[in-house]
């Protein structure tokens, strides 16, 4: 702060005799004073005596340095609430709140974040009832030293069964609030539109695939954006669960027939199967799609391909055919297969893990960018574990194949899961909230192979994340933004799509 | 006195489907909903006219606001056409009588009304300022906000600005015509590009774009182009000594357009059979099912929706296996309705969901009816009912909490937010004890189809659920499944009935004298009344038996509403009658 003090051209009244630049220091003191009362936070406040809960849980996670503020909500009805944050070097940033919504200045938290990498912050919030001000539990935030890849692209659409309004696919930066449409089906007849690609986090080589009318795969590499047409008649169906190559060249997809089922138990809602399921390579370079017998075998459905870094092996899901109106609940192993991508061939595939062993099933591998570790979604069967309650994330050591549960469940779905560039941050979703609708968390991987307590991604609104009626879908974090926006793809979606080639291979 | 009358019409005869439309939206001042409105243009019209929507809970509210919308029409064309020379109160009557006549349809919202008030409240202020260079900024600059506010029918004000300044010269009204035209053009396509994220077509056509692609276009028209058609004709010398007749001539020829237009405006909008079936779905709602009975009497012709909702209000009144064929039914799809993924489905379907205690599936319809319509206070309710049933009280406390932001919802909303937040006063409340504890125990697959929306696995579940074995037995029945059926008529005791039902009675007769070795469940006997009956079906039947078509026609009349007659005649694969609204 810097005040100017002009020289005062008449004399004026001043109170003691003095004048009145001589009161300055006088008054700043007292400024100073005023505002450390207020910012002790009222040495005499209470401890609260009912444990009083904030939303969302940020007591005690690990967060990147350029993640914006994390605004929260104290859940109790108070006539005052106070919060502040405070660093090891006693720096602080203080908030009041009327309302129990505690916003923190983004640029004063940003600032915070980045001279505090590796460092713990203290949150301290007090409320104020009848007169008197309670203090509660003292929250911890540790600012790791990586900072988590800045954009995050999901689809936003109500998690509705059968029919659909409207949805989009968006970006979010993460170091702030901003959220952007990239695609959005008001523009395009209300079409259906989702998985959406990236080839390792980068927007460089991306794709996000439209269903019913202006139905295609919008592709986005080497600086050209088209839309083709991965039907073919030898084909299941258009690709539906996308991974792109490392080399960007490639993308293996599903290729499935899938049905709704609804349940009746009050804990289950939805069940996706796939009565067909096989998965195809889509040659970006040659338009081609190539279906090899390694993964298309007719009494096998397989499914949820994913590379490995190197792109010398791809994962995927695999489970005998069957018929599910018959209570046949299908186990779906986790599988491996070798790449050569000279000549797009496979070599013969390996389970990882066999369902019929473990008593479980998998479903959408990601393998961290070191390639040591995979994550997975582990359920009691089916691989479309995103309506499930009990779908859990597992990891698996790449090296000795040793599996164990992520530490960062809950007793609600956890699915969709996408690593940071660096492999240090995941993020994935969950519906650990309400049991429906589902909400972004990140977590951080560190060096010894551990997860810290996930986190909700924050908004600017803190309830936002609990009433909002749409569900995040199929969260990718991105290393920078998405150089498009829905009118600049508008011409993109309502061109013909370019048909592919097919190639069969053995 | 009109204004008493258009009180009086709106809510004799229009306030069901008012009511409807109260219930397919949801207003609140959350400002990611208000922000919502504002994503097309004509988004403070949808606003204001969801703001008054709200109140139409209210049947007398309804009648009062909408007579109050077309009042305000009636005194700005009133004021434009005065300063146009055109006095009276005839030519301002004609656009409020399309206007009443709009209304009287449930596919007009008051979002249109107030986006035309918009336009006219405009015009009327271009016509007020006199400096020159404020006329050309607010015909400007107002207009585009009108553009925002008013959307496609800002348009409809350079129809009727050039007519209302013709005083002002050729230049000013040449300034108009090509500001028009530029304007038209160019600020849809620019809110477009830096506004709105929509399709062409929408930029210009938003929020009007159904309704001039729908049953209205005609009577929409006539209302946008009255005024600049009249100003127009008014212009002409001849015409305008023609339009504005003097002393009698002007009463009988006001006379004479009224009961014209009055009768055709109310012939071509207004839709009895509508407004019959969402009087029984009013009282569906509110559980007056005497009401729905009697409403379904009245309606004319045959409709899915109305069979659906009598049948549910038999069974209600204790009647359903008694009288089910003295209302028109057309076999099992008039006990529910298919899936179908469209507007009208899932939202009325999802009620025997509900009252057959399959939560999941009354969950399900009112999620998708609220996809297709958007948030709504029927859904949400359903929602958090059934949410609250199923034991997930989070999900109940975020729909409860988009109805505790309503007016008309709030005391609903916190009466069930209780619930939530003490989860031990369900078991205190019976209906909801009730709910809980038909909650299902072993998992099936939903299966809506000819045969069976479920009730053979809800009665798994829970073999006491009297509704599911009533529709059940029902169902047998319209499927001539006799062997079936009377599998299950022992069943009768244990589920507290102190009498066969009147057309189990039929088919349990029928039954028995085709299979001599069938025993009635213990304690039940069949009534004289209905054996005495079966004797002179038979006459009747033997004495016409020589020809089908004869026999059928003597047995229609007195015994056209009994299971024999079915059995006998009636072809359970007729296609269904469509459920219209």
């Amino acid at each position: 702060l810097q005040i100017q003090q002009k020289p005062t051209p008449v004399k004026s009244y001043s109170p003691f005799g003095l004048k009145p630049h001589a009161l300055l220091p006088g008054f700043l003191v007292a400024l100073g004073l005023f505002a450390m009362a207020c910012s002790r936070q009222h040495a005499d406040a209470a401890p609260e005596t009912i444990r009083v809960g904030v939303f969302p849980d940020y007591d005690d996670i690990t967060i990147p340095p350029n993640i914006a503020s994390l605004n929260f909500e104290v859940l109790t009805d108070a006539d005052q609430y106070e919060a502040s944050i405070t660093d090891p070097s006693h720096h602080r940033i203080d908030v009041r709140s009327r309302s129990g919504q505690i916003r923190f200045p983004l640029a004063k938290w940003k600032k915070m974040l980045r001279s505090n990498a590796g460092n713990i912050l203290a949150v301290d919030i007090l409320y104020k009832n009848d007169g008197q001000w309670y203090r509660m539990k003292t929250r911890h935030l540790r600012v790791a030293n990586e900072p988590v890849d800045p954009f995050v692209a999901y689809r936003l659409i109500e998690p509705g069964y059968e029919t659909w309004n409207k949805m989009g696919i968006y970006q979010r930066n993460l170091e702030n609030f901003d959220e952007e449409p990239v695609l959005i089906n008001t523009l395009s007849d209300g079409n259906c539109m989702n998985c959406h690609a990236f080839g390792g986090n980068s927007t460089r080589t991306m794709m996000i695939h439209l269903r019913s009318k202006y139905g295609g795969t919008v592709i986005h590499h080497n600086d050209s954006t088209y839309k083709v047409d991965t039907r073919t008649d030898s084909t299941l169906s258009a690709g539906v669960y996308p991974s792109w190559h490392p080399s960007g060249r490639f993308v293996a997809f599903s290729v499935n027939q899938i049905v709704q089922l609804f349940h009746a138990l009050p804990d289950k809602k939805i069940e996706v199967v796939d009565t067909l399921s096989d998965i195809i390579l889509y040659d970006v370079n040659h338009n081609l799609v190539i279906r090899s017998d390694k993964l298309s075998s007719p009494d096998r459905l397989e499914t949820m391909p994913s590379w490995s870094p190197d792109g010398k092996t791809l994962y995927f899901c695999s489970a005998p055919r069957h018929d599910f109106s018959k209570d046949d609940k299908p186990k779906y192993d986790l599988c491996r297969v070798s790449f050569d991508p000279e000549n797009s061939g496979f070599g013969e595939p390996e389970i990882l893990i066999a369902a019929s062993e473990a008593g479980y099933s998998t479903s959408f591998p990601r393998v961290s960018p070191d390639g040591r570790t995979l994550v997975f979604c582990r359920a009691d069967y089916g691989s479309f574990t995103i309506w499930h309650p009990e779908s859990d994330l597992y990891m698996m050591d790449l090296n000795d194949l040793s599996v164990s549960k992520a530490d960062i469940n809950s007793n609600r779905t956890e699915s969709y899961h996408s690593w940071s560039s660096d492999g240090r941050w995941m993020v994935f979703s969950s519906r650990r909230i309400d049991g429906l609708y589902t909400r972004l968390y990140l977590s951080y991987f560190d060096e010894q192979g551990k997860w810290h307590k996930p986190f909700l991604i924050p908004q600017r609104s803190p309830h936002s994340n609990r009433e909002s009626l749409k569900s995040f879908n199929v969260p990718e974090l991105i290393s920078e933004k998405i150089p498009f926006n829905p009118r600049g793809l508008n011409d993109v979606v309502h061109s013909a799509a370019k048909s592919a080639n097919f190639k069969h291979i053995r | 006195m009109l204004f008493l009358a258009v009180i009086f019409y709106f809510f004799r005869y229009n306030r069901f489907h008012l009511f409807y439309l109260e219930q397919t939206q949801l207003f609140t001042w959350d400002p990611r909903s208000l922000a919502v409105y504002f994503t097309a243009p004509g988004g403070f019209a949808r606003l204001t006219g969801a703001f008054v929507t709200q109140f139409f809970a209210s049947p007398l509210a309804a009648a009062l606001l909408v007579t109050v919308l077309i009042f305000c029409v009636y005194l700005l064309s009133a004021s434009i056409l005065t300063r146009a020379g055109m006095h009276g109160i005839i030519f301002p009557m004609i656009p409020t009588v399309i206007l009443a006549g709009l209304h009287s349809s449930h596919m007009y919202i008051p979002a249109h009304t107030v986006a035309w008030i918009l336009v006219l409240l405009y015009v009327y202020a271009y016509g007020k300022i006199h400096l020159p260079v404020l006329r050309i900024l607010f015909g400007i600059a107002g207009w585009i906000v009108l553009y925002i506010f008013a959307g496609f029918y800002a348009f409809t004000a350079f129809f009727i600005l050039p007519f209302t300044q013709l005083h002002s010269g050729r230049k000013e009204i040449t300034g108009i015509f090509v500001t028009g035209i530029v304007l038209i053009a160019a600020i849809p396509m620019l809110a477009g590009r830096f506004l709105f994220l929509l399709p062409y077509a929408d930029r210009w056509l938003s929020p009007a774009n159904e309704l001039i692609h729908g049953e209205l276009k005609w009577q929409l028209w006539s209302l946008l182009l009255y005024l600049p058609l009249l100003l127009g004709i008014n212009h002409i010398r001849v015409m305008s000594r023609l339009i504005n007749p003097k002393g009698w001539k002007a009463w009988l020829a006001g006379i004479l357009v009224m009961a014209i237009a009055v009768p055709l405006s109310v012939k071509h909008t207004y839709d009895f059979r509508n407004e019959v079936f969402l009087r029984i779905d009013y009282a569906v709602q509110h559980e007056q099912w005497d009401d729905v009975l009697k409403q379904s009497r009245r309606y004319p012709g045959s409709n899915r929706l109305v069979m659906y909702y009598s049948n549910l209000a038999l069974y209600k009144t204790g009647r359903l296996a008694d009288d089910f064929f003295t209302y028109p039914q057309s076999g099992t799809s008039g006990l529910w309705l298919s899936w179908q993924r469209n507007e009208t489905a899932p939202f009325f379907g999802g009620e025997i969901f509900y009252e057959l205690a399959y939560n999941n599936e009354a969950f399900r319809w009112a999620f998708e009816a609220m996809e297709a319509k958007g948030p709504n206070p029927r859904c949400l309710k359903r929602l958090a009912i059934t949410s609250i049933v199923n034991g997930d009280n989070e999900l109940a406390k975020k729909y409860l909490h988009f109805l505790e932001e309503t007016l008309m919802y709030r005391n609903w909303a916190r009466h069930y937010m209780a619930f939530v937040n003490d989860p031990s006063l369900v078991e205190k409340d019976g209906n909801m004890r009730w709910r809980r504890s038909m909650l299902i125990q072993h998992d099936f697959i939903s299966d809506i189809n000819e045969y069976d929306p479920g009730l053979v696995n809800l009665l798994e579940n829970h073999p006491e659920n009297r509704m599911a074995f009533e529709y059940r037995m029902l169902t047998l029945l319209l499927h001539k499944d006799l062997p079936a059926f009377t599998a299950q008529i022992g069943r009768l005791k244990e589920l507290g009935y102190s009498r066969i039902p009147g057309l189990f009675e039929e088919a349990v007769l029928l039954y028995a004298g085709m299979n001599r070795e069938f025993q009635l469940p213990d304690g039940f006997v069949i009534s004289a009344e209905t054996r005495d009956r079966f004797r002179s079906y038979a006459t009747v039947f033997t004495a016409n038996r020589q020809s089908i078509p004869l026999a059928e026609a003597a047995l229609r009349r007195n015994f056209g509403h009994t299971f024999w007659y079915y059995m006998q005649f009636a072809d359970p694969t007729k296609a269904n009658p469509g459920e219209k609204l």
